[in-house]
């Protein structure tokens, strides 16, 4: 007769909202689902033996852990606080305000000729990006590759910023939040980060405060959201709701409709959209709403938003492309030319977009 | 061109559409038009290929209980030379060129099919030259990209998240699966394309299936698509994940080992990062309604390879191995190392003994999954 034993899954988080509504999985020893939940809630009992717990992190990155459940006895799985918590901006030191730098400045980057000469040293391999102008945001610099990023109030459109790295000149919307009082729910961040396969980039992440935004950024870069889609809706309705983060609403919303699961939230997406109209990102995902729906008059409506948001810069890649496969598929043949002016428009930045990239990113080093 | 799978009377089917475009007449060669030549599109060398791969794996390897697979639309543009999986070019009775016309007919048919039932289930696979590549959606160019006289520059291309939208209505197949293996163009031709209307879409339906997930693999130029005579990088990650990569253990939805969306969305990118070495970049953006659904479910659980490495591995007296399987049923394993076994999917416990001068042994919990596990102990 089997006996059986408990198990406790716990993450080191200070949101108290994820202490509680981060998912989990535990799968037997033949890899079968005996049991889904999230973490902080109560122990489960389960039969003597192996199990593998599969835990979201807060942030975003999908862990994974084998435990031994002892009979009479608990197992117990705590996550600790991932790394893209500890890179934050808080506790960082200000170094003095860089706003708006002259000029291009020339970059240490890799020259491969030279090396095949003189040997490459370590300095020399890692490119250095440079912060060249800003829109609508104040840049504080963190370290020789990082930047720390609030806004200017009130926005009047997505803020941006325009760097060089190497021979590269990238223009980034930024996910700066102009509604909070503290620059920790404010913030957002440019870093220079190294891919696993070794490619330098620069990368947009949130302030550590922003730790659904952070959540959900993970989720994505991990390709996580389909195995969190309950966090995703409560998530964006907290950063709606509680914490007043229109561009952190805005990306759990587009990922809810990639998902199929922004249908019902029509009310909610129209007053993101209407709110705030510096947000085109918010006004697309409104309008593809408004595109399904069978009155005319709001799918007049629709085109509207669309039409005018898409005059205008996307915060989101996927805002970015959104807005291109409604403009294409907008069931109105009237609007034709506009929607092919508008098309013409974006593909400004289409073409030369990062896709990796969950802000828009955008080589400019043609321009 | 349609091949129907003899013996199936199931009322719920899969129907599959599958499309591969590498000859281009009309952007690239003696046929070439003006306006095909003038987006610099040549031709690609495996994308017909990869298709009848895919095809042919459906025909072959594909199951599903609920809905075995009733039939497959094959449309197939290989350029001169390229040799198409022979399982496919046996069951076609000729050339099937993907131009626009076929390519609309027997999709319209295709949706028919799989309106039948809503329990149907939809596998769609299309390769070629791509263009309007955003993280949600693709245009895949047909075999008579470029024709002239037919009104707008894009005629001979087809919208895939368009149709996918249009398949995207009540009553049509609950689950459907799509993939868009599209090589994209450089950033200056691609430009040209972005504001150009006349792609094929279907039209659209109403309301939604249960789940409808499309893979867009996007790759940044021709030599991250395919090796010259070979088959598309993602081709390759997609059919290794069907065969296992991606296999999972059963559910509250499904009893099998199986491959799911979820299961997917992680193994390509992996896959296909894992074949490029961070030589060439292609991405792989999962969008269209994502949700989680079977994609191929395994008859049996699958077996894997198991290799643990030894540190140091000349430890003396050589340390002793016990593997067991959830921590109670031992697996037989040579007395040197590295130890390899072969067992069940699974989670398993090692232990390592060891005798003096050595002192500290090992024990190590672990999950070995498909395609197979790999790691090392450390005795001192």
């Amino acid at each position: 007769m089997a006996t059986s034993g408990h198990l406790n899954v716990t993450v080191d988080t200070t949101s108290s909202f994820l202490q509680t509504h981060l998912p989990y999985v535990v799968r037997n020893a033949r890899m079968a689902v005996v049991h889904t939940g999230t973490v902080g809630g109560k122990q489960i009992e389960l039969d003597e033996g192996l199990y593998s717990v599969e835990v979201t992190a807060p942030n975003g990155t999908q862990t994974t852990s084998v435990v031994h459940v002892p009979a009479n006895g608990t197992a117990r799985v705590d996550v600790p606080a991932a790394t893209a918590d500890s890179t934050g901006a808080a506790g960082i030191p200000p170094l003095g305000r860089v706003d708006r730098l002259p000029g291009l400045r020339l970059d240490r980057y890799r020259d491969l000729e030279l090396e095949g000469i003189l040997g490459g040293s370590p300095l020399d391999l890692v490119p250095v990006p440079t912060l060249l102008t800003t829109s609508d945001c104040n840049p504080r610099r963190i370290d020789i590759a990082s930047w720390e990023f609030l806004p200017d109030k009130p926005l009047e459109q997505v803020a941006t910023a325009v760097f060089t790295m190497g021979v590269r000149r990238i223009e980034m919307s930024l996910a700066v939040n102009p509604l909070p009082h503290t620059a920790d729910l404010a913030a957002c961040r440019v870093d220079r980060v190294q891919d696993p396969d070794g490619i330098y980039r620069l990368r947009m992440s949130f302030a550590a405060g922003r730790s659904l935004c952070v959540t959900m950024d993970g989720l994505l870069r991990n390709n996580s959201a389909s195995a969190a889609a309950d966090l995703l809706e409560n998530a964006t309705d907290l950063l709606w709701g509680k914490y007043e983060d229109p561009p952190g609403a805005a990306l759990g919303g587009l990922i809810l409709h990639g998902m199929g699961r922004l249908d019902e939230r029509a009310d909610w997406a129209s007053n993101l959209a209407h709110s705030f109209p510096w947000l085109p990102d918010g006004q697309i995902l409104y309008a593809a709403l408004l595109m399904k729906d069978p009155e005319q008059k709001k799918q007049s409506e629709g085109l509207e938003l669309l039409l005018s948001a898409t005059t205008r810069r996307p915060l989101y890649t996927d805002g970015l492309s959104l807005a291109m496969e409604l403009l294409r598929r907008w069931p109105d043949d009237e609007s034709l030319p506009a929607r092919t002016d508008r098309l013409t428009y974006l593909a400004s930045y289409s073409a030369y977009a990062d896709w990796d990239s969950i802000n828009l990113s955008v080589d400019v080093t043609g321009e | 061109m349609l091949i129907q799978v003899p013996g199936v009377h199931a009322p719920a089917v899969t129907h599959a559409f599958v499309v591969g475009v590498s000859h281009y007449p009309f952007a690239d060669g003696p046929e070439a038009t003006a306006d095909g030549e003038s987006f610099e599109i040549t031709n690609l060398t495996g994308a017909a290929k990869s298709a009848s791969n895919i095809a042919a794996w459906l025909l072959d390897e594909y199951r599903n209980p609920d809905a075995p697979l009733a039939t497959i639309r094959v449309l197939l543009s290989p350029t001169d030379g390229e040799e198409l999986n022979p399982r496919v070019a046996g069951e076609l009775a000729g050339p099937s060129p993907a131009t626009r016309d076929s390519v609309v007919g027997e999709f319209d048919e295709f949706r028919q099919a799989c309106r039948e039932n809503p329990d149907n289930v939809a596998f769609v696979y299309f390769a070629g030259h791509g263009i309007q590549l955003n993280k949600r959606g693709a245009v895949v160019l047909l075999h008579d990209f470029g024709v002239m006289g037919k009104g707008n520059k894009l005629y001979g291309a087809i919208d895939v998240a368009g149709c996918r939208e249009a398949m995207d209505e009540n009553g049509n197949a609950h689950h459907q699966i799509w993939f868009s293996d599209a090589c994209r163009q450089l950033p200056d031709i691609a430009r040209k394309f972005e504001s150009l209307p006349g792609a094929y879409t279907a039209d659209e339906g109403n309301g939604q299936v249960d789940a409808s997930p499309l893979f867009l693999a996007s790759s940044a130029r021709e030599s991250a698509f395919a090796a010259v005579g070979g088959t598309t990088i993602f081709s390759d990650a997609l059919l290794a994940a069907l065969r296992g990569d991606a296999a999972v253990g059963p559910t509250n939805d499904c009893s099998d080992w199986h491959v799911s969306t979820t299961s997917l969305i992680r193994t390509l990118q992996r896959k296909v990062d894992a074949v490029l070495a961070g030589r060439e970049e292609q991405t792989i953006d999962p969008t269209g309604r994502v949700r989680e659904m079977v994609a191929h479910r395994f008859a049996n659980p699958p077996d894997v390879d198991i290799v643990v490495d030894l540190t140091p591995f000349d430890a003396t007296p050589i340390p002793v191995a016990e593997l067991l399987f959830n921590g109670e049923i031992p697996l037989p394993v040579d007395p040197s190392w590295p130890l390899r076994a072969r067992g069940d999917a699974g989670l398993y416990q090692l232990n390592v003994t060891v005798a003096p001068p050595l002192t500290k042994g090992a024990k190590k919990l672990f999950q070995a999954l498909p395609p197979g596990y790999q790691h090392e102990v450390t005795v001192s």
